[in-house]
């Protein structure tokens, strides 16, 4: 039984009825995005000892175990002599402050393509809204934000597979391929790189890359 | 000691006016049927110039591109921004109405004082006595307002195109539908283009392009017209017709392709009712009924040539598959009684018609020389023939009967359902989301889809009942069953009932002398068989209370003159509201006045038509000037107050005309849906990504691709019927070529006898001897006067739109004009800029005179939009038209002919009224 959580979003109050459905291989691509959408907050304790423990490549694949196409999460761990501090503050250094011209590679997807950010997070933002979801007001990070990103194509994959209507179903999924082409794959393949290019911890590198990739492979699935 | 300015012009003062801090994307309006794109660039607030944006992207190599769509209109739109006639600010009229005395009062005092007579009204009369006057002006999110507020506290909409008479009956009276206009850049594709009862060179500039591109293709240009129009001047020939004649001139041609067998008898057989089956002596449609116990009504039936016997002419399709159906013979049925019946076709009894149009007799009646209209019927059968028509046949009282002839020619030549071919008109299409919107409780994708399922689930149940009808058949009928509950009703009930025409519709000298019975027989009897049944608004016991003016102008426009509004309807109302942004004439004759906002100082979308085939939008560039507002602010402000008013007089639950509960309780909130449309940025992100669910736009379509490249094109024609009516695949590399569906996939016409219907059988039109199409002189409209009154839209603004543009007042005489013939003019003693009084057995108008060798001697025109007070005592053209009715129009529960929104209803005549002319002064 997959059970999708959202953390930086909002549903309106009669979306909120279907919490669980019957895992499938919809699902399942509900769940890695659930799980990319975690892996990419600023990592707490928790997160830390996953990441220690290599954990974080096995829980993508056990939400994937029924996807329908082959994809390869690869391994990764952290170096244990990192403490969870200096995790986050890498974290924090990488994607959210950087030191003085800002960070090497931005978590939002505003920032790339060159395109006006504020107009970028009003339509990912009027995104949201269309498929009844709103950010909520005491969340810090923006709509552009790659874990809330996450979490939006987590919902709209759990939507799809628990919609009554067929007609609402082919609306949910053509909505993900929508948001993939148009908000998401793009900026991330460019995020992927920057992270690698921004000599960060191998781990960064790996989530980074292995994000896009899913991305990418998720939307030539979606269209198959 | 200083040195002394330098006083020369500098480089720099002439660059700075043409320094910008912002560049937006603006449109205009709807009544040339362009979505024009312009640039519009801004400064400090301000609004500095626009300029045509030419971003429509050439979407095949081999055709045209739509840029730069532009004209001087949209050109110079900037300077109405603050034009003498701009309203700033909320007004009261402080003295009697029209007297032209006003106080400026705050938004709250106007929205107070509007609210009151609005609750009293209901409270009094019910929520019908409130009437709003429907418009195509300003945008959808001007329309949406007005239409949201009316919808909520039940009251009138009169129907927009029941008040303009756009409507060409005679496409509905053919095809069972009206909105068949192929996209323009179709006109490329045409090998003959005829330019008839259309002026585009001067109405439709935008698209005037297509017709020179078309020729530099190898394109035959002709224009048929009384006078030598613009038009005439970019076209191969031009064949100078007798004004109102066009009918006896097309029938002429269909004689000629039909007596030297150029007819496409294929065609013929699978597009159109002719091959049916007919009573030969009453000229009746065989029907199911007749013939067999078991079959519907509305069968009808061919007779086989191969098997020499009677068929079913299938209603699920066009394509006669095996059978060869019979044009010509006569045969006889056992009818059901026992009794025998001769039968024949359609197609018989049109021949028998077509003897009374041998080119000589027809060119007796028009004009033409009868060596004209054999050329042309050859041409034409032999040519992919596109007929550009405006909407000049719909303002004829006959017009019908010129559209019906327009369309058998098309059906014996087929044309239409090809690139290239088929007859311009209007062509509604595209933004589902429109529409979808109308029926949401509240936004987001989960809303639409439940609505979109809902309509799935109610065509399936019509579907149940008529199992071989097409999506676009059952769309309108659901349509229809959806219109007893809404707001909107034709409006020339209302004017009868309550604006003063019973005397004028009742004239028999001004009427048809086909007419058997007086006006209001007919009328009577129509009401009485329930054909009008919940659409006759407001209701019988209900008075007109308040009358809301949103961007419309009646007093200039009201077909059959102001006097009846205001000698008639006025007195009665207790207030009369007019929403606008410049004071117009109705304005003039308001009680309260209330400012909105313009193009370009707020968010909007253009009305979605096919004639480009793509959406057209206009940002805010500027805030609004003056205290002015959004009409869908003023609406949400509005709606708020009608609440508190309702509480305050104790009247917050009452019934609709149908006696449904309403209720005001809430009315502010349930406006913007509790804050969720609060703005028009709202609600165009919904109307886009509605109009994506349901196909009609791409997937990429965004408020932010809007302001990126000013338009998007459609992808789809959507789920409702009026768009389906285009009845074509959509490609994105093709132009628009309505009716390949007929033509390619034999899909039916949505008629009574689901093919091109060119026999009426309805007793009415038996009666009246036009059942069958045939040419009937325009009625003596105004008395027996030895001149034609005629109009069309002038070519230096879009209705009275732009009179206050001093800009394009530059560019014309800028004063009401009435152009005559040298020869007139020689014989009533008439010189040009003469003032000259026009008048006939209803009115009278002094104007300036025109001479002009371009004019047809017996023809006088005057190009509409001049506002009434640019006349002596407020008396402009509309005060010599009677504004008759045509009974037949008052038809309905007869197959496709019922009422449909902006379609199938009576509407009034303004063209070809008699008039006589005098010498006043130079």
């Amino acid at each position: 039984m997959f059970v999708y959580s959202l953390d930086g979003l909002k549903i309106d109050g009669d979306l909120a009825k279907d919490v669980e459905i019957e895992d499938n291989e919809i699902t399942a691509r509900s769940g890695v995005y659930q799980t990319f959408g975690k892996l990419f907050i600023a990592p707490d304790a928790e997160a830390h000892q996953l990441a220690v423990d290599g954990k974080w490549p096995e829980k993508l694949r056990e939400a994937a175990e029924l996807l329908a196409y082959d994809f390869d999460f690869g391994e990764a761990s952290l170096d244990g002599s990192v403490s969870a501090e200096d995790f986050q503050a890498e974290y924090i250094r990488v994607f959210d402050v950087g030191s003085g011209d800002g960070p090497p590679a931005p978590i939002v997807g505003g920032a790339y393509g060159g395109v006006d950010r504020r107009k970028k997070m009003e339509e990912v933002a009027r995104f949201f809204e269309y498929f009844g979801l709103t950010t909520t007001p005491d969340d810090p990070r923006p709509p552009d934000h790659l874990a809330t990103e996450c979490e939006f194509m987590q919902y709209l994959a759990f939507k799809e597979a628990a919609s009554p209507s067929p007609r609402l179903g082919v609306s949910f999924h053509r909505a993900q391929d929508d948001f993939l082409e148009r908000q998401f794959v793009d900026w991330l393949q460019e995020f992927a790189a920057k992270v690698e290019a921004a000599e960060t911890m191998p781990f960064w590198v790996w989530a980074a890359k292995t994000a896009a990739g899913f991305a990418k492979a998720d939307m030539q699935h979606i269209r198959s | 000691m200083a040195p002394p300015p330098d006083k020369r012009a500098s480089g720099s003062q002439y660059r700075d006016r043409w320094s910008w801090d912002k560049v937006t994307f603006g449109t205009h309006c709807l009544n040339c049927l362009a979505t024009c794109s312009y640039r519009v660039y801004s400064a400090n607030g301000k609004v500095l110039f626009e300029e045509p944006s030419a971003l429509f992207e050439q979407i095949n190599p081999d055709v045209p591109d739509m840029n730069p769509m532009a004209c001087q209109k949209g050109s110079a739109w900037s300077q109405q921004i603050e034009g003498p006639d701009r309203l700033l600010y909320p007004l009261r009229r402080a003295g009697e109405r029209g007297e032209g005395k006003w106080e400026q009062i705050s938004w709250d005092e106007a929205l107070t004082e509007v609210a009151e007579a609005v609750v009293e009204a209901i409270d009094l009369e019910g929520p019908e006595s409130v009437v709003f006057e429907e418009t195509v002006e300003g945008g959808l999110l001007t329309q949406a307002a007005y239409l949201r507020f009316a919808g909520l506290i039940g009251a009138v909409t009169l129907d927009a195109n029941g008040l303009i008479n756009d409507f060409p009956a005679g496409h509905h009276i053919t095809f069972g539908k009206f909105s068949c206009a192929s996209s323009q850049d179709d006109t490329f594709n045409g090998e003959v283009l005829l330019i008839w009862h259309s002026n585009p060179a001067y109405t439709a500039i935008p698209y005037a392009h297509f017709i020179t591109e078309a020729r530099y293709n190898g394109a035959e240009v002709i224009t048929i017209a009384p006078d030598y129009s613009a038009s005439a001047v970019i076209s191969d020939k031009y064949v100078p017709i007798k004004a109102g004649t066009d009918a006896a001139f097309a029938l002429g041609m269909c004689k000629v392709m039909i007596d030297e067998n150029l007819y496409h008898e294929d065609f013929v057989i699978a597009q159109t009712d002719l091959p049916l089956l007919v009573n030969a002596q009453t000229r009746r449609f065989i029907r199911g009924n007749d013939v067999d116990n078991h079959a519907p009504e509305d069968q009808f039936y061919w007779w086989d040539t191969k098997t020499d016997a009677l068929v079913l002419a299938p209603r699920d399709t066009l394509d006669p598959g095996a059978i060869k159906p019979a044009l010509e013979g006569t045969w006889e049925l056992t009818a059901l009684d026992g009794s025998t019946i001769s039968v024949t076709t359609v197609w018989e009894l049109m021949r028998k018609r077509l003897q009374d149009y041998t080119p000589e007799l027809a060119s007796e009646i028009c004009g033409v020389h009868p060596d004209v209209i054999r050329t042309m019927a050859r041409t034409i059968a032999s040519k992919r023939t596109k007929i550009l028509e405006g909407f000049n046949t719909a303002k004829y009282y006959h017009g019908d009967l010129m559209e019906r002839a327009m369309c058998l020619v098309l059906a014996l030549s087929g044309n239409w359902g090809r690139k290239g071919t088929g007859i311009q008109g209007l062509a509604l299409a595209g933004l589902d989301g429109y529409q979808l919107w109308g029926m949401k409780q509240k936004k987001g994708v989960m809303e639409t889809i439940r609505v979109m399922d809902g309509i799935d689930d109610a065509m399936a149940k019509l579907r149940e009942q008529s199992p071989d009808a097409t999506d676009e058949i059952l769309g309108y009928e659901l349509l229809q069953r959806g219109l007893v509950s809404g707001t909107a009703s034709p409006p020339a009930f209302f004017h009868y009932y309550h604006c003063g025409y019973e005397e004028t519709w009742n004239n028999a000298e001004w009427s048809d002398p086909e007419m058997k019975r007086s006006f209001e027989e007919y009328l009577d009897d129509a009401v009485r068989r329930g054909w009008w049944g919940g659409l006759i608004k407001p209701g019988s016991g209900t008075d007109p209370s308040v009358l809301f003016c949103v961007a419309t102008n009646p007093i200039r426009r009201q077909r059959g003159g102001a006097s009846g509004l205001l000698d008639t309807l006025w007195p009665t109302l207790d207030k009369i509201v007019v929403v606008d942004n410049r004071m117009s004439a109705t304005a003039l004759q308001a009680d309260i006045v209330l400012p909105a906002a313009m193009q370009y100082e707020r968010p909007n979308l253009q009305y979605a038509i096919t004639h480009s085939f793509s959406l057209g939008f206009s940002d805010q560039a500027v805030p609004p000037q003056g205290e002015a507002k959004t009409e869908w602010e003023i609406f949400s402000l509005l709606s708020q107050k009608v609440e508190e008013q309702g509480k305050e007089q104790d009247c917050l639950d009452y019934q609709d005309g149908r006696r449904q509960p309403k209720t005001l309780r809430g009315l502010g909130e349930t406006f913007t849906a509790n804050g969720t449309w609060s703005n028009e940025e709202d609600i165009i992100n919904e109307w886009l990504q509605d109009s994506i669910e349901a196909g009609t736009l791409p997937r990429n379509a965004s408020l932010a691709e809007l302001r990126e490249k000013g338009q998007i094109r459609f992808t789809g024609l959507g789920m409702f019927a009026p768009g389906l009516s285009l009845a074509t695949d959509v490609k994105k590399d093709e132009p628009v070529t309505a009716f390949t569906w007929h033509t390619e996939n034999f899909v039916p016409f949505p008629t009574l006898t689901r093919r091109a219907q060119f026999l009426i059988d309805h007793p009415w039109f038996a009666e009246a001897d036009e059942d069958l199409v045939k040419h009937k002189n325009p009625p003596q409209m105004g008395g027996d006067y030895p001149l034609l009154l005629t109009s069309g839209h002038s070519r230096w603004t879009i209705h009275a739109s732009a009179m206050g543009n001093e800009v394009l007042a530059g560019t014309h005489r800028a004063e009401p004009l009435a152009t005559l013939s040298q020869i007139d003019a020689k014989t009533y003693g008439i010189e040009d800029g003469d003032l000259i009084e026009i008048r006939n057995d209803r009115g009278s108008a002094k104007i300036r005179a025109k001479v002009a060798g371009r004019i047809m001697p017996g023809q006088i025109v005057i190009y509409n939009g001049w506002e009434p007070h640019m006349f002596e005592g407020w008396k402009g053209p509309n005060s010599v038209e009677p504004g008759m009715v045509k009974w037949l129009h008052l038809v309905s529960r007869y197959g496709h002919l019922r009422y449909l929104p902006f379609g199938w209803q009576p509407v009034p005549a303004d063209r070809a009224v008699y008039v006589e002319v005098e010498r006043l002064s130079s």
